[in-house]
């Protein structure tokens, strides 16, 4: 029952939205009321429809791309420490790069189609993936080694049955965070170079000033970010029911 | 009930044929020695002697209890002998064997937390040695399921480890010690964090494990009862440094029924002597 309260409360601002745009002296096009945005969303229905479907596709490979290498980064950089004194400060760093800089210029090397998105994608969402389980996999107990070694558990072995496992809670925070900002990177890569997607979209509709499609595609995106979260979250509850049992003792110190 | 496991491994009984463990690496018994053993760590200001000049030694098959206070560096030797850590100066030697390696090839140590892994269930806890040592896991359930039985565990194999009572938690601990196959077992204080008990019975249960399955083994505890009961010579540790104060015998023939053991008048004596030795 946890959605009824945020639900609640946006039907209550769509309300107020409502009642002000529609009483209001505010031009249509500056503020559209709740039921434009809606009439907006069946009339463009179909034009939406295939632009939520690249912006969809673009999102889940590149947050794929962005889980894959953000794991593969972590692994490397935990069990290297030369690499992670190394790269560790260039991974923070590549994050400091605005990526409305870099977005143009990947459109220059790779064109309009869909590779730029993915890397602006990637590039927004490995660094929660990265930090999140290198953080895990540093924390891990040190008396649980100390015992997989007596086991003659090999350093692969100590990765895969405990360093890995017990830091996928923390894969999963960061999991979480990197879905939700993906449909931002989906969006910034669109508006640098694309001829779809609700990014497009939105551009274009800034531009005719047809301001109730662009809350739509608003809409659309975040209705998109809420679903991956739901799903990510849903992954979570399976894959690491463990960690939410009360009487879970990882942590312990 | 299986709950009740402390029945299934019988302490009155003759020794049955051993578990199906497998083969123990190396050796069958294995002795330990340590020879003027001392560790320092250096410390930010000073330097702290956890150790200073342990000499002991444990025959194969023989069970040797160290008993001390809190922070004497009890935990530091174990983790000394079984090769995860180097000692500042002297020599340890476990089945003639004094590189780390060697030793970490004979040792498995059993800290006083279970350190269950909370992803897994108690079979495949149980089981993680087998895994580790290259064991598919199905091949490695279908081997350990059996003696879940004899561990007082029947009917917990899927259970998870937040599911299980703290003793069987504690055999399920045991039972992944013993699967790793080798001669030299090094308990950290293994029933510290039971109530008494629960204690009192795993303390009979493990007596009678180790009738079975018979290893050289170095029990630390800072419970004089439990090490009187459960080995064959007891050493005193003092504190901080920590040197080897004086050393007690226990000729009680075994098996030792706890009840008769516990308030027989040797046992009190040698207990009297062990508070002595650590006053």
């Amino acid at each position: 029952m946890s959605w009824i309260l945020p639900l609640l409360l946006l039907a209550l601002g769509a309300g107020a939205w409502e009642t002000l745009a529609r009483l209001g002296s505010v031009q249509d096009y500056l503020l559209p009321a709740p039921s434009e945005v809606t009439q907006s969303l069946v009339d463009d229905r179909h034009l939406l429809l295939s632009d939520t479907w690249v912006t969809a596709q673009e999102v889940l490979l590149g947050f794929a791309l962005a889980l894959l290498v953000g794991v593969a980064i972590a692994m490397l950089l935990h069990l290297f420490p030369l690499l992670r004194r190394t790269v560790y400060p260039i991974v923070v760093a590549s994050q400091a790069v605005p990526i409305i800089v870099i977005a143009p210029i990947l459109v220059i090397w790779f064109g309009f189609g869909i590779a730029p998105k993915l890397i602006v994608i990637a590039l927004i969402c490995f660094f929660p993936v990265v930090v999140n389980t290198l953080d895990g996999l540093s924390s891990v107990d040190q008396s649980q080694i100390k015992m997989m070694r007596t086991l003659n558990a090999s350093r692969g072995a100590v990765l895969r049955h405990l360093e890995l496992p017990s830091s996928l809670p923390y894969l999963f925070s960061g999991a979480k965070i990197a879905v939700a900002v993906a449909v931002i990177g989906a969006v910034f890569g669109e508006l640098v170079g694309s001829d779809a997607g609700l990014g497009h979209a939105i551009q274009v509709g800034t531009a005719q000033l047809l301001t109730a499609r662009v809350f739509a595609a608003v809409f659309i995106l975040s209705v998109m970010a809420i679903g991956l979260f739901a799903l990510i979250s849903l992954a979570e509850r399976w894959a690491v029911s463990w960690a939410r049992h009360p009487r879970y003792e990882g942590r312990q110190p | 009930m299986p709950a009740k496991g402390v029945d299934v491994i019988d302490i009155e009984a003759p020794a049955k044929e051993p578990l199906p463990l497998g083969d123990v690496a190396g050796e069958p018994g294995a002795a330990v020695a340590l020879t003027a053993v001392w560790k320092r760590f250096s410390g930010r200001q000073d330097p702290i002697t956890a150790l200073a000049g342990i000499t002991f030694s444990a025959r194969a098959h023989e069970v040797v209890g160290i008993v001390g206070r809190s922070g004497c560096g009890k935990s530091t030797m174990l983790e000394l002998i079984a090769g995860l850590a180097e000692p500042t100066s002297g020599e340890i030697e476990v089945g003639g064997q004094s590189d780390p390696a060697g030793r970490l090839a004979r040792c498995v140590l059993m800290p006083q937390r279970d350190l269950l892994f909370p992803w897994r269930t108690a079979l495949d806890n149980a089981s993680l040695a087998l895994e580790v040592a290259g064991v598919r896991r199905p091949e490695a359930r279908r081997r350990v399921e059996p003696m879940f039985e004899r561990f007082g565990l029947a009917g917990f194999a899927r259970s998870r480890p937040n599911e299980l009572s703290g003793g069987m938690r504690q055999r399920v601990a045991f039972l992944r010690t013993l699967l790793a196959g080798k001669p030299v077992l090094l308990l950290d204080e293994p029933f510290g964090s039971l109530d008494s008990l629960t204690r009192a019975d795993m303390q009979e249960w493990l007596a009678a494990a180790l009738r079975e399955e018979p290893r050289t083994v170095v029990l630390v505890s800072h419970d004089v009862e439990e090490a009187l009961f459960l080995c064959d010579r007891v050493l005193f540790l003092s504190s901080r440094p920590g040197r080897v104060t004086s050393e007690l015998q226990v000729d009680i023939p075994r098996p030792r029924p706890r009840l008769e053991t516990v308030t027989s008048e040797s046992f009190i004596a040698l207990k009297q002597q062990a508070l002595e030795a650590l006053a």
